[in-house]
């Protein structure tokens, strides 16, 4: 058998020396010895020569890392929204009770630890749990027994592959397409650079991750800087609380997002092309390889770790070169000084697959969906209160009310559009369209029908950020959690209403002033949901009192 | 250039000028807490917000780059209340027990609070760990006082190369800390002390002796004797309010009478001795042609770092002690014996601008005269705060001389101040006693000597063109100078370990500086002048008026090499057999190093 510092050398060996390969060599020596203890550190410190201190500060920033010993089985209970809408509470006290222990501790017999985490991305199937790297969705009381009994048993090889896929509820102009281009795309090939980043542009094409730049003009940017290197990162890193589509367009079609990466690259002039996947999407990375094979280009897959912020391009860049993921200043952007310090381009999933069916299919199409400053159709992820929640495939430009009316909701209060970080809209806005004009999101469309208590839903979105702030800047580090402080007060009779003033002052304060694109938007939800629903939320309490 | 209007007042700025630089140029204050002159701007304090127009959030000036013509607006309601709320937010954070606190009256989180005014709501306290650790000889860490600015984390991994404390965990679990929780203590913490001196609050603060050396001098039966380094007279001032780069040391004397030490000495006595000891030794190392380079070894941080990280090298290490620790073993032998002093009664106290010879008076080899060579070590800051509790004022007090009998200093005693200072004084001395002629005549003004000044690795050839007969006071240990007929004797100096650790790879490496035949290493920034245990607070700006008041020191001094001060010859008459390096000398001015993990 190898000694511990024999092994930690021969995986760091197999993957390199170089800081940006902190993270892999981490998650490996964890799946191989199970727990980065302080010798584990150590080690990896003389051969990285990275002070240990470092080394600690990254593990214990990512949620799948950090430096506690766990049980054999760790069961990750999702916490977010919509998952707390579904069944969760049940299941969390099933789990407590078949594994003797509480969330947030290992078992006396070291076999589970249970932890609640953040979405993972099964927002149309919760309640969702991880067991180790598998997920389970739509889990049931009923399941659980014999699923912790196989693991007592050392027989847990449950495959729940076929659960994860969404259901398809509606599809339109993109669905389409991807029925017509089964084969791999051709077009691309006959193109230079500057056709490609001129069919973008002329497309309107804007970022689906949310923020919605215009990406020809990222691309143009970056294609005009002449350096030695220049990377093309897809961003795969969902988190946003309430979006899925992402997951199902990787896990169906990986090969349309790996040709958008590569024209991408070609338009940029990029060496070299990375994957950033979130950690919670693990069982997705063998097929993805498998794609990635069939392709001449060269394309990494980089594995999350558990951190919401890391979908922050600047955040996510730290992560590739194995720090913690904590926004950087800009200027200077990616475009300019990225990964490494080279001109990088970070596109999100949706967008790549975009750039492939817009190149092979020309640009007319997209240019005549949607809104002026909004083209196209997109992939939205919706969950909440409603009959049918999946993947729902709409153009820019329809009102909520159409929406609702398309997706069959009933009795909706109001309805949370772009996630934790987007803004819920009340009954007085149903008439506005969704676009990155208007309502503007990312993909995450939850509804809220009006039996939900409203206070809870914006204390589950508060919490998010206390947990996912990267606790860089004062605002957000210390300002997210006297929210969350404060909506307790209230919420438990201690607060009464000039409190929530101070909150909602508090609030937009920390979003003026803070310094990443997360506590910047981190008491939207909060706010917006008080401003919608502040009468019924004090009648409630006062009810109740 | 690129036009800009700030505050409705237009001007021009060259291209990526911070907003705040341009604010300091205006003379418009801003309020900063993370920012630190030495250090790169993070803007994660949020305090320096401005508005500039078309943009839709606020914007750090520390680390905003002005790159096109705006408009920036330094207050509005806006601006004020954010400042507030991001002041609040930090104080609900921070222990603000701040009468009976270090940095009472000296720190940045309370002089913001006061100047910008938290709100009259604050925030309930969420003190997230309320413990300290006390267990490092020169470091003392309140961890309820600290507020994330991360300066201590950037001194240590950026500025120094170290990396002591980093960032851990996230969210609201986010804190500042060491390694596995360690204490400084076990840590390869060099207890240089920099990250004292950019700790905005009372987090970070020395192990204070104050109360122990008012205890001995309270003592009838013992008889306290105080040594003062020139690097804190040349700062003390700044305890006191006076503008820096001003010596005190004549004040200062007089003031120590009268807080009530018995006879007050000047270390610089010592550095001339360690000057001839360093001297003989390396004059003996390149005549054997072993262990070079020859390092310095007075700066007790940089000791322990190379302890830590180098132990290969230890054997370059120059065995002569720092010069305080020297006096302390002849304070406790020879003087003691002289004046009929019993030296389990002798109480011997350092003044010194460093919180890492609170750690070197603690190592075991520092008991060769029997006793702990040294007692107590006070710091700038420490010594500022006992004088104010006499109630003097430091400026106007009269002049008192050092006590007999070690009477006068060189002006290399007191470059030993300034990095390239121990080097300077070295030549100084090798040169005049092996060619017979002072190097200043030689060399013009020793300005032109390129070890002067802040740059990190300073590099220097002086060619040793003819040699006299070796003086007496050597010749037991070397024969002839020949050796050196022609030669040319390489030097460097560098400052900062960060520095240090780049001298040392090359070395490693084979590169240039493996040719050397002497480097000084100094472990903080500027030398002994931006030590760990200087008045806060200190940056570049400051450290350099501190230099220039110590070279305008040695400018006056009439002795300028070592070997050609009296007192020190008459020591070595008197007690050590008119032998550098040999028995007694061995005994009581040189040490051991050990290889730390």
């Amino acid at each position: 058998m190898l000694s511990k510092s024999e092994t930690i050398g021969s995986i760091i060996d197999s993957i390199g020396k170089d800081k940006s390969d902190l993270l892999s060599i981490v998650c490996t020596i964890k799946k191989e010895l199970k727990h980065i203890d302080t010798e584990v550190v150590k080690i990896i410190s003389d051969i990285l020569d990275i002070p240990t201190a470092e080394i600690e500060g990254v593990l214990t920033f990512y949620s799948f890392i950090g430096n506690e010993k766990e049980g054999k089985y760790v069961i990750r209970l999702c916490k977010n929204i919509s998952c707390a809408l579904s069944n969760r509470s049940e299941i969390r006290k099933t789990l407590e009770e078949l594994t003797r222990t509480k969330i947030g501790f290992t078992s006396k017999d070291d076999l589970f630890t249970l932890k609640n985490c953040n979405c993972l991305g099964m927002c149309d199937q919760g309640p969702a749990l991880l067991i180790n790297s598998i997920l389970l969705s739509s889990v049931t009381v009923e399941d659980l027994p014999p699923i912790i009994m196989s693991c007592r048993n050392e027989s847990f090889n449950f495959n729940y592959g076929h659960r994860y896929v969404s259901k398809i509820v509606k599809k339109d102009s993109l669905f389409n397409l991807l029925e017509k281009n089964r084969t791999p795309g051709q077009k691309y090939k006959d193109l230079s650079p500057k056709e490609i980043i001129e069919i973008i542009l002329s497309s309107g094409l804007r970022g689906r991750g949310g923020a919605g730049y215009p990406t020809g003009e990222k691309w143009l940017s970056a294609s005009n800087f002449v350096t030695e290197e220049k990377y093309f990162v897809c961003n795969a890193d969902e988190g946003e609380p309430g979006t899925f589509k992402d997951r199902f367009l990787l896990d169906t079609y990986p090969d349309k997002i790996i040709e958008g990466l590569i024209i991408g690259a070609k338009a940029i002039g990029a060496t070299k092309g990375i994957i950033y996947l979130r950690g919670e999407y693990t069982y997705l990375r063998e097929k993805l390889q498998k794609t990635i094979d069939n392709y001449d280009f060269d394309i990494s897959i980089h594995m999350g770790c558990g951190s919401y912020v890391c979908g922050e391009e600047t955040a996510l860049i730290e992560s590739l070169e194995g720090s913690r993921g904590e926004a950087r200043i800009k200027p200077p952007y990616p475009v300019e000084s990225g990964y490494k310090g080279y001109p990088t381009v970070v596109n999100n999933v949706e967008t790549l697959l975009d750039v492939s069916l817009i190149i092979e299919n020309g640009d007319e199409y997209f240019r005549s969906i949607g809104t002026d400053k909004s083209k196209g159709t997109k992939f939205f992820s919706i969950s909440g209160d409603i009959k049918n929640p999946g993947i729902y495939e709409i153009p820019f430009g329809v009102t909520i009310k159409e929406l609702l009316t398309e997706i069959g909701a009933i009795d909706v209060k109001s309805v949370q559009m772009g996630g934790a970080a987007g803004t819920n809209i009340g009954k007085d806005k149903f008439n506005d369209v969704i676009a990155y004009e208007a309502i503007p999101t990312g993909g995450s469309i939850i509804v809220f029908n009006k039996d939900r208590n409203m206070l809870d839903v914006a204390r589950n979105f508060m919490d998010f950020f206390v947990d996912e702030s990267c606790g860089q800047c004062v605002p957000c580090r210390e300002g997210s959690l006297r929210i969350l402080e404060g909506i307790d007060n209230i919420s438990e009779g201690s607060g009464y209403e000039p409190e929530m003033d101070k909150l909602l002052n508090l609030g937009r304060s920390i979003m003026s002033s803070s310094k990443c694109g997360l506590g910047q938007v981190c008491a939207n939800a909060f706010i917006s949901i008080i401003d919608n629903h502040r009468n019924e939320i004090f009648t409630n309490l006062r009810n109740r009192i | 250039m690129i036009k800009i209007k700030i505050d409705n007042i237009e001007t021009d700025v060259e291209k990526n000028t911070t907003i705040l630089e341009l604010t300091q140029r205006l003379g418009i204050d801003l309020p900063t807490l993370c920012y630190h002159k030495d250090l790169d701007p993070q803007g994660v304090c949020r305090l320096c917000v401005v508005e500039v127009e078309g943009y839709k959030n606020l914007v750090p000036a520390c680390t905003h780059k002005i790159d096109r013509e705006i408009i920036i607006k330094t207050f509005s309601p806006r601006i004020r209340v954010a400042r507030q709320i991001n002041i609040d937010l930090m104080i609900s954070s921070h222990d603000d027990s701040c009468t009976t606190c270090a940095r009472g009256g000296n720190c940045e989180l309370q002089r913001l609070a006061e100047k910008y005014g938290s709100s009259n709501e604050p925030f309930s306290k969420n003190i997230r760990d309320e413990r300290s650790d006390n267990l490092s000889p020169s470091i003392l860490r309140d961890y309820s006082k600290c507020i994330q600015c991360r300066r201590c984390i950037q001194t240590c991994a950026d500025f120094q190369d170290i990396g002591i404390y980093a960032v851990k965990n996230r969210g609201a679990n986010t804190e500042i800390g060491t390694f596995n929780d360690l204490s400084l203590a076990d840590t390869v913490c060099t207890t240089c002390g920099q990250c004292i001196n950019r700790c905005p609050t009372g987090a970070l603060t020395e192990k204070e002796s104050r109360a122990d050396v008012w205890k001995e001098i309270n003592n009838p039966d013992k008889y306290v004797v105080i040594q003062t380094a020139p690097a804190p007279r040349a700062a003390i001032g700044e305890c006191f309010g006076y503008e820096p780069g001003q010596s005190y040391t004549y004040e200062l004397n007089t003031a120590l009478k009268k807080i009530g030490f018995d006879s007050v000495f000047d270390t610089c006595f010592t550095a001339d001795l360690t000057i001839i000891e360093e001297g003989t030794e390396l004059l003996t190392r390149v005549a054997k042609g072993e262990n070079l380079p020859l390092f310095t070894s007075c700066s007790p941080g940089w000791v322990k770092f190379i302890e830590h990280n180098y132990p290969d090298y230890l054997k370059h290490l120059s065995s002569a002690k720092s010069p305080h620790e020297m006096f302390g073993a002849i304070l406790k032998t020879h003087f003691a014996e002289k004046h009929g002093i019993d030296p389990k009664n002798l109480v011997v106290v350092s003044l010194m601008p460093c919180t890492a010879k609170k750690f070197e008076v603690l190592r075991p080899e520092m008991n060769d005269s029997g006793f702990q060579d040294v007692d107590y070590v006070l710091t700038t800051r420490e010594m500022g705060k006992m004088i104010k509790e006499t109630g003097l004022e430091l400026r106007d007090l009269e002049h008192s001389n050092f006590d007999d009998p070690f009477g006068d200093e060189t002006g290399s005693g007191v470059i030993f101040a300034s990095t390239g200072g121990v080097m300077e004084s070295a030549l100084r001395a090798v040169y005049h006693i092996t060619t017979g002629t002072p190097l200043e005549s030689v060399v013009n003004t020793l300005e032109t000597v390129p070890i002067r000044g802040f740059d990190g690795v300073k590099y220097a050839e002086i060619d040793i063109d003819s040699v006299v007969e070796v003086p007496e006071l050597l010749s037991k240990k070397i024969k002839s100078f020949d050796m050196l007929k022609g030669a040319t004797l390489k030097v460097a100096v560098c400052h900062g370990t960060k520095n240090a650790k780049k001298v040392l790879e090359d070395i490693k490496a084979g590169g240039k500086f493996s040719e050397c035949h002497f480097i000084e290493f100094m472990a903080c920034p500027g030398g002994c002048i931006g030590g760990g245990g200087q008045p806060i607070p200190t940056n570049e700006d400051i450290r350099k008026k501190r230099m220039n008041s110590i070279y305008s020191n040695d400018t006056v001094s009439n002795i300028k090499a070592s070997p050609y001060n009296q007192a020190v010859l008459d020591i070595y008459n008197n007690f050590f057999n008119n032998e550098p390096g040999g028995k007694l000398a061995h005994k009581l001015l040189h040490t051991t190093y050990v290889e730390r993990i």
